[in-house]
């Protein structure tokens, strides 16, 4: 007995300093990045690592103030926006297309891995063609561009999602609220809606998180009007230099959402993701 | 309440012929039971009453009204479903008050029809849990109580109580029966256990394959079966069939199996046999005579197997390779591989054709 509960303690112990050591690392980029966000320029390239100092916010404050032809606010608001419209849009159709898919059995038996064969291919393969297609329908350049980009990723995987969960409620229980005097759309909004809810949230966080951190399409298919935040950042990559410190400010900036949407929509996205497969 | 009235009702699946031109009716008030083998075409019957499939062809009539263009909520009936169908998000009591709340009922009537099905159902304790945590046979309560709150004209069950284990089964078929009788519903009952069938039905139609085996109560289908599959599908252990050929030998009726010859009352109608070739003879496992010692007239095997039940014993008799089970007393004794003799219980003679499967009528 008390053997078993020494082993346990160490056991414990391991375990602590492990979890801690993993934090730790994981958490460190993180850290230093916002550090390099509020340590003045001379000190953030001192080949020594500076641990202590004054901080400012001079970045910040220059991330914030108009410069000649590009704002970082466009950037953020153009991000939000992008990637805002491509998980609502992608929530709702990939709903709906799951419904389908799972009542009525719409596309025949393998129209489902049709749809996530999409999501098989490198997505460097779609850029040719897509930037011809957008170049001839002179859509370079939009937001509607990025958002269509995204869609292309964010539906397949709101489709599967709902798939699952969607199958693992019993027709009967659609029966019943059919027999009871509910309509097909009254079925999906107050029996189907709410037992799905924790995966409407999980898809939405994890579309939202795609689209707000793509580089390579925004790059792309943007040269300056429809620029997302991760092409916005990375300008600050000079010919004459690197502005590490405003760098560090506008990421900093960038996390804030994702990590907000994370600390808000952690609970649902476990849920979410575990459901499907375990009960 | 209403009755419902099928008529030359098909229902096909793409190649698949679910329902065959069932043509029958439950009356108001009557309780009858479909009852056969899983993929029999029994819930596809009750799905198309309750408005869930489409008719394929023909016409059902719940009361007067022709139903086959109504959706569900039309019809006023309710379903009590096999794996419940509660609504997980729910408690027992906003389970059993939901269909009223979809027809918009005023909330103080809402409350007062819950608390009656509640009492009934003897559910007061757990109205306010959420039914995922409930029990089966909670669950199964909860499931007719939202049935049962809406006053349908029609009341339909789909193997209501077959998750449900052994002793709380029984238990519920006594209270299903006395409930359906005490409130006086007309209600069709879909189950593949005959002893539910048998216990709560009025009236059962026993169906195979899509097809309407036959329709009777349940009395009149374990005494008369219509043909082979009614015989040894009702009935535990099942009814023997045994081929062989009925005569006229020396002024006496004659059965003869395999070269053994066992004598017939003279009522059976011999000469009505000859004409439909080879025949079987039915009999029920309790109608049977087991004796280890000779007697004469009596048929001869060879004990093949014996199952130990609690009072009573299932032996089977391999007789020229017929294999007959008869129920005896645990005491007959006997062992595998034993000489025993057979007799029959006449009273009930049914013989099949062969041919067919259809029983034939050789009374006079």
């Amino acid at each position: 007995m008390i053997i078993a509960r020494k082993k346990s303690f160490v056991y414990r112990i391991v375990l602590y300093i492990l979890i801690i050591a993993g934090a730790a690392i994981s958490i460190f980029p993180i850290l230093w990045m916002i550090m390099s966000s509020v340590k003045p320029d001379p000190l953030i390239v001192n080949p020594e690592p500076i641990w202590f100092f004054k901080p400012t916010l001079e970045h910040y404050q220059m991330l914030f103030t108009k410069a000649q032809d590009f704002t970082f606010v466009r950037y953020f608001v153009n991000s939000l926006i992008i990637s805002g419209a491509s998980t609502l849009i992608a929530i709702v159709t990939g709903y709906f297309c799951a419904y389908s898919i799972s009542r009525f059995n719409t596309g025949g038996t393998q129209y489902s891995y049709w749809i996530l064969s999409i999501r098989m291919l490198p997505p460097a393969v779609f850029i040719t063609p897509i930037v011809i297609l957008f170049g001839f329908y002179r859509l370079m350049d939009t937001r509607i561009a990025i958002i269509m980009m995204y869609l292309i990723f964010n539906v397949p995987f709101a489709v599967w999602i709902f798939l699952s969960f969607i199958d693992d409620i019993p027709i009967d229980l659609e029966d019943a609220a059919l027999l009871d005097g509910y309509s097909r759309l009254d079925v999906m909004r107050k029996i189907i809606f709410p037992l799905t809810a924790p995966s409407i949230v999980a898809v939405g966080l994890i579309c939202f998180i795609f689209s707000w951190n793509e580089y390579m399409f925004a790059l792309v298919l943007s040269f300056q009007k429809a620029s997302t935040i991760t092409i916005g950042t990375a300008r600050f990559v000079g010919g004459y230099g690197i502005w590490w410190g405003r760098i560090s400010a506008a990421l900093t900036v960038a996390a804030v959402i994702p990590i907000a949407l994370g600390l808000f929509g952690q609970r649902y996205l476990v849920r979410g993701l575990t459901m499907g497969a375990v009960k | 309440m209403a009755n419902v009235r099928l008529e030359h009702v098909y229902k096909n699946y793409r190649d698949v012929k679910a329902v065959i031109d069932a043509n029958w009716e439950c009356n108001d008030g009557e309780v009858v039971s479909i009852l056969g083998p899983s993929g029999c075409g029994k819930s596809s019957s009750l799905r198309m009453i309750a408005g869930l499939e489409e008719i394929s062809n023909g016409s059902i009539y719940i009361g007067d009204r022709r139903v086959n263009e109504l959706s569900p909520a039309e019809r006023n009936i309710a379903l009590a479903f096999e794996n419940y169908a509660l609504y997980p998000h729910m408690t027992v009591r906003q389970n059993i008050s939901y269909p009223l709340k979809i027809r918009n009922v005023e909330i103080s009537e809402i409350k007062k029809r819950c608390d009656q099905i509640l009492t009934m159902l003897d559910l007061h304790d757990i109205s306010g849990y959420k039914v995922t945590g409930l029990s089966g046979g909670q669950k199964q309560r909860t499931s007719l109580g939202r049935a049962l709150i809406r006053e349908p004209d029609v009341f339909l069950l789909d193997e209501p109580i077959s998750h449900l284990d052994v002793k709380l089964r029984a238990k519920m078929r006594d209270d299903l029966k006395s409930l359906l009788k005490r409130t006086g519903h007309t209600a069709i009952y879909v189950t593949h256990d005959q002893l539910e069938a048998m216990t709560v039905a009025d009236r059962i139609v026993v169906m195979n394959l899509g097809e309407i085996q036959q329709i009777g109560t349940p009395m009149e289908v374990y005494e008369r079966p219509q043909n082979k599959f009614v015989a040894t599908f009702i009935g535990e252990p099942s009814m023997n069939l045994i081929p062989g050929s009925l005569k006229k030998q020396g002024g006496k009726n004659i059965f003869s199996i395999n070269g053994q010859n066992m004598e017939v009352p003279a009522e059976v109608q011999v000469e009505k046999a000859a004409k439909e070739g080879k025949v079987s003879f039915g009999v029920r496992p309790t109608e049977c005579f087991l004796s280890l010692t000779e007697k004469k007239g009596w048929l001869k095997g060879k004990v093949y197997t014996i199952t130990k039940g609690i009072d009573t014993a299932v032996y089977q008799i391999d007789i020229d390779a017929n294999h007959v089970r008869i129920v005896a007393e645990r005491t007959v004794g006997g062992t595998i591989g034993d000489t025993a003799w057979v007799s029959f219980d006449f009273q009930h003679s049914r013989f099949f054709s062969e041919e067919t499967g259809g029983r034939i009528n050789l009374s006079k």
